[in-house]
């Protein structure tokens, strides 16, 4: 699953479709706006919701993700254009994550493509694309509709999030696939995801129902809410970057050197040049080396902030892009977009405003080590 | 005058490989392209009649009378084109060199113009000395500013125009045509001349930025080894066409004129070949389209393979201005000396500014405006068979006129009204004597040759050409892929230049895949 | 005949513009003098141009006592009862075209990040090339042209406002709407080469139109008291002729005294055509090269209802995006368009009208005329007649209607000898910027 970061300037956020049940857990009301939608950035309290997802199950509202659904006979063909999932190897029900890019195959999104029925298709998105998608579908047999305001989504995580599921009477087809049916009446559409390290399923359902629902599931198993603060350190210890936050993107980018290649944020292995063509696939294969990496680290401190400096041996290397505590490594987790040149050697992090420094080291992540295995021309795609 | 390489061969759902190079479209841009890669020993086949099919020559428009379509007179034929392909062994014959150009004006005045704009200075000794001098200056400081730019309307790269530019000749470049008159002139003649030629084929108004630019390009472009002369080859448009065709004839290249392309082949990330409409396949490692931007791109190549934003560049405003080509069938023999004098020059009517501004409000609207902007010629002075004894053809652009996608006869019959009018203003008395006009409009043009109206519609500014042809040059990325239809070329002639940088764009990439 | 000194800097037009636009160069130490007739008063409470945050700043006009709220919306109303309304936060509009079920909602904020971009390069490209007028030395033109990717540039600076609009939107009438909002102020009829930076320049936070708040100065009172203070010297005469070398220009007006400058700007286009200047118009698409604004205030015996809408909105009318372009090319013949686009606010008991689609000089057959009484009284008829299904029956309670139209001076004087500000829908801000730039050196 793909979560979006929260805006830098809220104004005025319209309340989820769950906003009622989350607003009622959140004994905390530390509030956040993402995509103009009001979320929970912590229920109750942060370490709790950590070890509850971690150890057990985590209830999130997955509302602030944007959904297009696409069918027609070229919702297929617009989709192997549009983003570079493996379209045409989806089963029905199968899910498979890619990425958006621009012509100069530099990274506009990190989207998620389900495929539904036979031309019925999914698309979730951490952030708006209405004009990109319009042009993309000019020309092609393809019904692109943002149904993000029209539907409520809940994601359970941990490693009893499929128990709580079921529970509910809300079963996934198998580990990789989704199923959709009527629970008492109720369409709905459960996929088995993967959030960080974590597993879990999502469920989608019709607006109206979002209470309902909410509740079915609190009833069977009473899973903690989970909030924002806490979904971004399972984020970043997963090695998941954030549009927005890790990486500014492409269509937003204001200069030309701000845009990121797949390589450059680490997820080359969603953009494989060797199979179907994609937009921005062909200056994929003439791009420079990237000068660029965006690497997860880890650091000997209590607390670190976005932006902070690192540094490498010679000198100035970069900054953290996203920063957390994490309760299981008992040390900061973050981000960094770095110079290729400073990787290998010892890093340090600027710590506060004053002038000292915290070790640093890269550490691997289940996204770097399926990197790396792309690169090392071993695995197939996730 | 079909040859043994031009035999009908279909390829009748087979496969078919062995060549080199496959160009798509016999335009003039086509038939260059695909000339200077057979002569560089690229196996070639050209493939269907495609862009202007209109080398077959004259057409009678009336007992007795010929037309000849497409550009015509040649301002920018390309001289590499030229020179590479050695076309004048191959039957390129310039009936005249550097035509003298003779213009009208609203208040009966006219003015001769030697065919060389260098000697600009003696032409115009006859007006008041100071705007005899301005003119003079500006036409050399323009004619300067246009050699320097050609490499910019030949869309290739200019990194050091900023440094070879006055900043004035950037102003040449942005401006509009009112503006530049209007900072430059005082004499009606001299303003209405320039703001006209500046106009004819375009759909920029001369009050818009950037319109002053379409007259720079056209004095970029040379002719017979004389920069912004405008020459009439012998046959015409029709005339360079055939002088191609034999070029590339003499260089092996396959002609296969009744076979469609469906579909152009996009394997991995490079061009493979071609589907031919009967469902066969024709194959080869580069691919070059002389059809329109549209065609090329979306109609054979399609959507799924071509990136987002090139797709959106493809997109254009409809068209709103067109020019007519409209031939006129004159009968008796002309009148007077003067009128006699000009009969193998190229005449032009430049309208006043209101005329001109209200030609274009009227096509904007529907209506055609009288008198319009008119350049004409007599081709049958160059070639008496195109009219019978006692007879004459006159040739003429007249612009600007409504566009119209499809065919319109009632529109054609204003135009036509508007045109003899204009004609009268160009040689009184003539009107009297015409037993035919034939109007030609871009509806006329894309029936005869398959390609999309909106291709024969008036140009847009340079600006936007320019964008457009350096963007379209560069196929979404697809490798062996090369376009050179008619949004390739910047201005309102075709000379064949969009069709030689396209094969020699080719040639380097073949260059580099044996190397690599 | 009296002769001064040299002024580092002669502006020329005293609105709103060429004060904030002398007061800023007199801020930064130049020696400056700013020439022509006041603007005639606005009446109070009615909108006026937007000052944007750097001359805010380098006037301090929070000491002038001045506070400026900007318009509340732009309305557009059609005739068929319905409207349209967007608003100067982004978010706002695109909530009210949601609720209004403009499909085109959707779109946006992906439309006002296209705009950003392209006036940030657009705008940007047209005021070097402004100063360029005054100054030969750069081509930012050919320079962006022969970068890396020119051509994408190139193809959005060559974009139409028509075209821009086609390719991101279906509602026609929000179409109209930003086409009138964006077209009027240039008397553009949307597809010229370039016209799109009409657009991208709405993008500009200073662009939207203010009031003053009730009881604090008007705009003009508050910069003409800081101009003062700053030490520009006023001139309100008459230009009769400009001749400029390299070096110097040099003024000589009605009064008979004569002004030396280093540098001559106008405040604005408009303000260079009324005293009837020439002006290097550099890279310009948005130039207004022909034709006047009218002003036409409607006095009633009673305070005129506004529409739904509210009085605190600027209402605009226009037809269709064609009904623009027929405007534009009456404008250029010099006859009335039958349809022109308006726009109106409502102030006290008075409508003011701006009419931006007036030819500066009439023609009728073949012959050219100057504005006389008869036309002005023809042109507010039919101004009232084209406002009358708005206004719920109270054109009868019109009382008096005075039009005014921009005047146009023959042109006179050496040309290039002034710049003028590129244009853009951020009048002030664009002017002080010219000014800035011309006494700052190179």
């Amino acid at each position: 699953m793909i979560f979006p970061a929260d805006d830098l300037c809220p104004d005025d956020p319209r309340p989820t479709a769950l906003y009622a049940a989350a607003a009622g857990a959140a004994s905390a009301n530390s509030w956040t706006s993402v995509n103009g939608w009001s979320v929970a950035r912590v229920y109750t309290s942060l370490d709790e919701e950590y070890e509850a997802a971690q150890n057990a199950a985590g209830v999130v509202d997955a509302g602030p993700v944007v959904r297009y659904s696409v069918s027609g006979a070229g919702a297929a063909a617009f989709l192997a254009r549009a983003t570079t999932t493996p379209v045409a190897g989806l089963e029905p029900g199968e899910s498979a994550r890619g990425l958006m890019l621009d012509e100069d195959g530099m990274v506009v999104d990190i989207v998620e493509t389900t495929r539904l029925g036979e031309s019925l298709y999914l698309l979730s998105a951490s952030r708006p694309h209405a004009r990109r998608l319009q042009l993309a579908a000019r020309g092609l047999d393809a019904i692109v509709d943002d149904i993000t305001s029209r539907i409520a989504a809940l994601a359970l995580i941990g490693p009893e999030a499929r128990d709580v599921a079921s529970a509910a009477g809300l079963d996934a087809s198998s580990d990789h696939l989704a199923a959709q049916g009527r629970v008492r009446g109720v369409e709905t559409s459960v996929r088995p995801i993967h959030f960080g390290a974590l597993s879990g399923v999502e469920i989608i359902f019709p607006h109206e129902e979002a209470l309902t629902l909410w509740e079915r599931i609190r009833r069977a198993r009473a899973p903690q809410p989970v909030g924002l603060a806490a979904l971004e350190i399972f984020r970043i210890e997963g090695g998941a970057p954030r549009p927005g936050a890790d990486f500014v993107p492409a269509d937003e980018a204001r200069e030309k050197d701000e845009r990121r290649s797949p390589a450059e944020i680490g997820l080359d292995h969603l953009a494989p040049t060797n199979s179907a063509w994609f937009n921005g696939r062909r200056a994929l294969k003439t791009q420079a080396r990237p000068a660029r990496a965006l690497v997860a680290l880890s650091i000997d401190a209590e607390s670190a902030a976005p932006g902070a400096a690192v540094f490498a041996r010679k000198g100035p290397a970069g900054r953290l892009t996203s920063a957390a505590f994490s309760p299981r490594l008992k040390r900061i987790v973050a981000f960094a977009d770095l110079a290729v040149a400073a990787l290998g050697g010892p890093l340090e992090v600027a710590l506060g405003g004053g002038d000292s420094r915290a070790a640093a080291r890269v550490i691997e992540t289940p996204e770097s080590r399926l990197a790396a295995a792309f690169r090392a021309g071993a695995a197939p795609r996730p | 005058m079909a040859t043994k390489t031009e035999e009908t061969r279909k390829t009748g759902g087979r496969i078919e490989g062995g060549f080199d190079a496959i160009v798509i479209g016999a335009s003039t841009d086509g038939l260059a392209a695909a000339a200077m890669l057979g002569k560089a020993g690229f196996k070639t086949v050209l493939l269907g009649a495609g862009g202007a099919a209109l080398d077959e020559g004259r057409r009678e428009f009336a007992p007795g009378f010929f037309a000849l379509d497409g550009d015509l007179v040649m301002g920018a034929l390309d001289p590499q084109l030229v020179e590479a392909l050695d076309l004048y062994r191959h039957g390129l014959e310039l009936a005249s060199r550097r035509l003298e150009t003779v213009y009208f004006f609203d208040d009966g005045g006219a003015l001769l113009m030697e065919g060389d704009l260098y000697r600009t200075r003696e032409s115009v000794a006859a007006m008041s000395p100071r705007d005899a001098d301005a003119y003079a200056d500006f036409v050399e400081t323009a004619l300067d500013a246009a050699r320097a730019l050609r490499p910019l309307f030949e869309t290739g790269p200019a990194p050091a125009l900023a440094e070879a530019l006055s900043s004035e000749s950037e102003r040449f470049l942005s401006a509009s045509s009112e503006d530049i008159v209007d900072s430059l002139f005082e004499d009606a003649h001299l303003r209405a001349l320039l703001e006209a030629e500046a106009a004819l084929r375009s759909a920029a108004r001369p009050s818009e930025a950037f319109s002053f630019a379409a007259l720079l390009r056209r004095w970029a472009g040379e002719a017979a080894g004389l920069q912004a002369a405008s020459a009439y080859p012998a046959g015409g448009a029709p005339g360079l066409r055939r002088a191609l065709r034999r070029a590339a004839q003499a260089a092996n290249v396959d002609f296969r004129p009744s076979v469609g392309v469906a579909r152009v082949l996009v394997e991995w990330d490079g061009a493979a070949g071609v589907q031919t409409d009967d469902g066969g396949q024709i194959r080869a490692p580069i691919v070059v389209n002389a059809l329109s931007a549209r065609q090329a791109f979306l109609d054979l190549v399609g959507p799924e393979h071509i990136n987002i934003e090139f797709q959106a560049a493809l997109a254009a405003p409809a068209p709103r201005i067109a020019s007519a080509r409209v031939n006129f069938a004159l009968t008796g023999a002309p009148g007077d000396e003067r009128t006699r004098a000009n009969l193998s020059r190229r005449l032009f009517f430049a309208p006043s500014r209101e005329g001109l501004r209200g030609a274009y409000a009227a096509a904007r609207r529907g209506d055609v405006a009288s008198p319009l902007v008119m350049e004409a010629l007599i081709p049958s002075v160059f070639d008496p068979a195109l009219a019978p004894k006692n007879g004459l053809v006159v040739s003429a652009w007249a612009h600007p006129v409504p566009f119209k996608a499809e065919k319109d006869d009632a529109l054609a019959e204003r135009i036509g009204e508007a045109a003899r009018e204009t004609l009268e203003k160009i040689a009184p008395g003539a009107a009297a004597r015409i037993a035919a006009v034939d109007v030609r409009l871009p509806a006329d043009e894309a029936a005869a040759s398959g390609a999309p109206a909106e291709v024969f519609a008036a140009r847009s500014s340079v600006l936007d050409q320019w964008a457009r042809a350096r963007r379209f040059a560069g196929a979404s990325g697809i490798e062996g892929y090369y376009f050179c239809g008619p949004e390739a070329e910047i201005g309102r002639e075709s000379g064949g230049g969009a069709g030689r940088r396209a094969a020699a764009a080719a040639m380097q990439h073949a260059k580099m895949r044996a190397r690599s | 005949m009296k002769t001064r000194a040299p002024y580092e800097l002669a502006v020329i037009g005293a609105d709103a513009a060429g004060l904030a636009a002398a007061a800023c160069a007199a801020r930064a130490g130049a020696r400056v003098a700013l020439v022509g007739a006041p603007a005639p008063a606005r009446p109070k409470g009615a909108t006026s141009p937007s000052v944007p945050d750097f001359v805010w700043r380098r006037l301090d006009l929070q000491d002038s006592g001045l506070q400026l709220q900007p318009v509340e919306a732009y309305v557009s109303l059609f005739e068929d009862g319905k409207s349209l309304a967007t608003y100067a936060s982004s978010s706002k509009t695109r909530a009210a075209l949601e609720r209004e079920g403009v499909g085109d909602f959707r779109l946006w904020t992906d439309f006002q990040l296209a705009l950003t971009a392209l006036w940030k390069e657009g705008g940007e490209m047209a005021r070097r090339a402004s100063i360029n007028g005054a100054r030969a030395n750069a081509h930012p033109l050919l320079t962006a042209l022969s970068a890396p990717s020119g051509e994408r540039l190139a193809q959005k600076l060559a974009a139409t406002t028509a075209g821009l609009l086609d390719d991101f939107f279906t509602s026609e009438e929000l179409k109209v709407h930003l086409a009138n909002i964006a077209l009027s102020p240039f008397g553009l009829g949307g597809d010229e080469t370039g016209s799109a930076l009409a657009v991208a320049s709405l993008s500009d936070a200073a662009g939207w139109r203010s009031r003053a708040r009730r009881r604090a100065p008007s705009l003009e009172i508050a910069l003409e008291d800081v101009a003062k203070a700053a030490g520009v010297e006023f001139f309100s005469q008459k230009i009769l002729d400009i001749r400029a070398d390299e070096k110097l220009a040099k003024l000589s007006l009605d009064s008979g005294e004569a002004l030396k400058a280093r540098r001559v700007m106008a405040s604005s286009e408009a303000a260079a055509a009324a005293a009837g200047l020439k002006i290097a118009h550099g890279l310009a698409p948005l130039a207004r090269r022909e034709g006047a604004q009218a002003d036409i205030r409607l006095k009633f015996s009673k305070a005129p209802p506004p529409p739904a809408a509210g009085k605190h909105a600027v209402f605009f009318l226009a037809d269709s995006i064609a009904s623009i372009s027929e405007a534009r090319d009456a404008v250029l013949e010099g006859r009335l368009p039958e349809r022109p686009p308006i726009s109106f606010e409502f102030v006290k008991d008075e409508i003011i009208v701006r009419a931006p689609y007036c030819p500066a000089v009439l023609r009728t057959e073949g012959e050219s005329r100057e504005w006389t009484e008869q036309d002005r009284q023809a042109l507010g008829r039919q101004i009232v007649a084209r406002l009358a299904p708005y206004l719920n029956g109270a054109v009868r309670n019109i009382r008096r209607i005075e039009v005014s139209v921009s005047p146009a001076g023959a042109p006179k004087g050496d040309a290039g000898a002034v710049a003028a500000p590129p244009p853009g829908h951020d009048v002030v801000g664009a002017a002080a910027r010219l000014a800035l730039d011309l006494v700052s050196g190179d």
